[in-house]
């Protein structure tokens, strides 16, 4: 069987209420981690992020300050701050279609709806460490791919263009190495 | 601030009107191992130490209520404002966010039914008092009278009927159908 050396990992909890992020802080040590950096609104959570660099971010959409959107929209500024490939589970009371649409548009890696369990928060955790997914940059867009399956009865345009010159990019460091 | 090891960069794949960015599965090489023989689970030690925090539940709850009751105070003493309505909603919003995973879920039913109310109304002066009342009042009796008998019973009818009057409202003061509610692509760009 698989293990998460959750000891390893460095969590960023950014969330308002403070029962909410006592559940997350019991959860996050339940599973082994004792790194967990916590913020209370979106402007402490940035802050936190740039300093403490976490592993995963977890963060409540309603916030005061700024939100848990626009906090995911900070960070995922191609070259602007230290990781803004980190992996973001928002945490909401929002579960309608639209707003899990708007948070995967953001940027947002995993979306929990709350109630929160501990297997909910366990499994999204599990998929981010096992099967991360690339980035995709584009005039509009930049965060983990938004598609997650390829639909195999899907008839409508391909809507990214493949036609044009292929670049594979070897990371520079591997470069100056060779 | 913690030192981090300088890391490879991720592989870029650049298409016409995009990039794909691979990076590099750092994670997975930091934390991925085989489980030892008799380890405990990590999943059951999150649910016991959960199960011993929930002795707290109680009080918390409490403290949401007195949270809500203060909103609606704020309400009748300021009207429904800007101010008033967004801490209106977010003290409904927590009860509805946290209510179930603190072992409210009728309380949690009812504090939804509110936020329903306070973010679809066209117009919070067709929002009456009385409605508000009424569902900060019904989360406060199930949270006092939770576990008592028959309380279930008469809190469900109670996010019935709470759940009607407001379909009630909103069809006089609904919002039209928002169209980004349709279904997403199934190939985003």
């Amino acid at each position: 069987m698989i293990r998460i050396d959750f000891n390893r990992l460095r969590f960023l909890v950014i969330e308002d209420n403070a029962h909410m992020r006592r559940i997350l802080r019991t959860l996050l040590y339940g599973f082994g981690s004792r790194d967990v950096y916590e913020a209370e609104d979106g402007a402490a959570g940035l802050e936190a992020f740039v300093h403490y660099v976490p592993d995963i971010v977890i963060t409540d959409w309603a916030m005061p300050i700024f939100d848990g959107m626009e906090l995911t929209q900070m960070i995922r500024q191609p070259g602007s701050n230290a990781n803004p490939y980190v992996p973001i589970i928002m945490l909401t009371g929002h579960s309608e279609k639209k707003r899990v649409i708007s948070a995967r548009d953001a940027g947002v890696t995993e979306f929990l709806a709350k109630p929160i369990s501990a297997k909910s928060l366990y499994q999204r955790i599990l998929n981010i460490v096992i099967n991360p997914r690339p980035f995709i940059k584009s005039k509009g867009y930049f965060g983990p791919d938004r598609r997650r399956n390829t639909s195999v009865n899907y008839t409508g345009p391909e809507r990214r263009k493949t036609n044009a010159d292929v670049i594979d990019q070897q990371p520079l460091l591997d470069k100056v190495k060779a | 601030m913690p030192e981090r090891k300088r890391e490879k960069r991720p592989g870029v794949t650049k298409y016409a009107d995009h990039d794909v960015i691979v990076v590099p599965n750092r994670l997975k090489k930091k934390v991925m191992r085989r489980a030892k023989r008799n380890e405990p689970d990590p999943l059951a030690a999150a649910e016991r130490a959960l199960e011993e925090l929930s002795a707290q539940f109680g009080s918390w709850m409490d403290d949401e209520c007195r949270t809500l009751e203060d909103a609606r105070q704020s309400v009748h003493r300021n009207g429904l404002t800007i101010v008033t309505r967004q801490a209106l909603f977010r003290a409904a919003h927590d009860i509805k966010g946290h209510g179930t995973t603190f072992g409210y879920p009728i309380a949690a039913d009812v504090a939804e039914t509110l936020c329903r109310v306070i973010e679809s109304a066209l117009d919070m002066a067709q929002i009456p008092l009385t409605f508000i009342d009424q569902c900060v009042d019904s989360v406060r009796a199930i949270i006092r009278e939770h576990g008592q008998e028959h309380a279930e019973e008469t809190a469900l009818d109670l996010a019935r009927e709470l759940g009607t009057l407001a379909d009630e409202l909103l069809g006089i003061a609904a919002k039209p159908s928002d169209s980004s509610d349709a279904s997403p692509p199934l190939a985003p760009a």
